[in-house]
């Protein structure tokens, strides 16, 4: 079974309505994925904004190769 | 909402799917609307540097992007992708890189700045596809189909339009060549504003008009507008360029975040983050080598000008979907794009 065939058998099975169990949420796994997503957002812009510090602030406008 | 929402083949849908699907579609309007704001109101007086916000901004807009791009060979399906397809994902990025590095060190800048200006012609075609892509992605996303032919060629007129403005202007890309195209200028308003007007045409004749769609296919359709209504690099560039790469750097960070097995919740993000921002800082230290004296620093900036044109090679391959590796790794992470 090749890597795709696994990611072809439903990665989001975890993630489609289960039928109820007993003692079981489902609440903290849902959150997961948010938590993954703004965890990008603030990582992103807090080590860019630590990275300016080194890099400086003479971008160009069309990209980092302008300014010339 | 709590309960599952049917697809069209009546499989339920997992309910994150609805959150995720207005993440992108919000996300992706705002971003680009703050981009092109955050440039016309930080932009510095003519001849001044950007300052730190817009500097940190184009940043993260121009080689965070771009890096993020190697996040994609992490994943084992790409990577078996590439060795079964090694003009497009090795021969070329490897050539581009070597070729470009072997130039700027032989090639005087005075004259290799000539070559930019196909470069850039290069990178903002790149930008109008991804256009392309999101416009149709929000159309098939919210149920209303993909575009129309008159859509799609609205959007590629308008940007041949775009393209063509600021070749025909190039102090806008801060460039030190002069074509004499200059009256050229207002031929490219023209064919800017014909792109505009089939593009209307076509959404005119859509049935079915949802409201993130219509905003997706306008920012889509206008992107190239500021070209032609500033006069000066910052605000009339800078927006795009932000704009491109936080839509790119959103549906990314998504596609990283869908679960795979075997893998923790999160890892894939950050890898991403880790990949983008550190290679982020090593592209833009390589960009501001043009000037040098020295060969191997000017080797260096020949090679970041390569990363970035191989990233445009990368990128039309791993987007293309008509092909169908391309979907399936798009159905497989962000599947809520994929079907209404």
């Amino acid at each position: 079974m090749t890597s795709m065939d696994v990611q072809a058998a439903d990665p989001w099975a975890g993630w489609r309505p289960q039928p109820p169990q007993p003692g079981k949420g489902r609440g903290p796994k849902r959150a997961l994925l948010g938590v993954a997503i703004a965890a990008l957002i603030v990582l992103v812009f807090a080590a860019a904004a630590f990275a300016f510090l080194v890099v400086g602030d003479s971008a160009g406008a069309a990209g980092s190769c302008g300014g010339v | 909402m709590t309960t599952a929402s049917p697809t069209a083949a009546g499989v339920a849908q997992p309910p994150v799917f609805r959150t995720l699907r207005r993440t992108w579609l919000a996300g992706t309007i705002a971003l680009s609307l703050a981009a092109f704001a955050a440039a016309i109101a930080l932009a510095p007086a003519a001849g001044d540097d950007p300052g730190a916000a817009l500097g940190t901004l184009l940043f993260l807009g121009s080689s965070v992007h771009v890096a993020s791009t190697a996040w994609f060979f992490t994943l084992p399906e790409v990577r078996g992708h590439a060795r079964t397809h090694p003009g497009r994902y090795i021969v070329a990025p490897a050539a581009l890189v070597a070729g470009t590095a072997a130039a700027a060190v032989a090639v005087p800048y005075s004259r290799f700045q000539w070559a930019l200006l196909a470069f850039f012609a290069w990178q903002f075609f790149h930008f109008q596809k991804q256009n392309l892509g999101m416009a149709a992605l929000a159309g098939i996303c919210q149920g209303g189909g993909s575009l129309s032919r008159p859509e799609r060629l609205g959007i590629m007129i308008a940007g041949v339009g775009g393209i063509a403005g600021l070749l025909t202007h190039p102090d806008l890309l801060q460039l030190g060549v002069d074509a004499r195209l200059r009256p050229l200028f207002p031929a490219a308003l023209a064919v800017f504003a014909a792109g505009a007007a089939v593009g209307l045409y076509g959404l005119a004749r859509r049935t079915a008009r949802p409201r993130p769609f219509v905003a997706v296919y306008l920012i889509s359709l206008l992107f190239f507008a500021p070209v032609f209504a500033f006069g000066t690099p910052y605000p009339a560039v800078a927006g795009l360029t932000i704009a491109h790469g936080f839509q790119y750097l959103l549906l990314v960070g998504l596609l990283s975040g869908a679960p795979r097995p075997g893998h923790r919740p999160g890892a894939g993000t950050l890898a991403l983050t880790a990949i983008a921002v550190l290679g982020g800082i090593g592209l833009a230290y390589a960009s501001h080598l043009h000037g040098s004296p020295d060969g191997a620093a000017r080797a260096l900036y020949g090679a970041y000008l390569g990363a970035v044109m191989a990233h445009f090679v990368v990128d039309a391959g791993l987007w293309r979907l008509r092909d169908a590796f391309p979907r399936r790794l798009l159905d497989a992470g962000v599947p809520y794009l994929l079907k209404p």
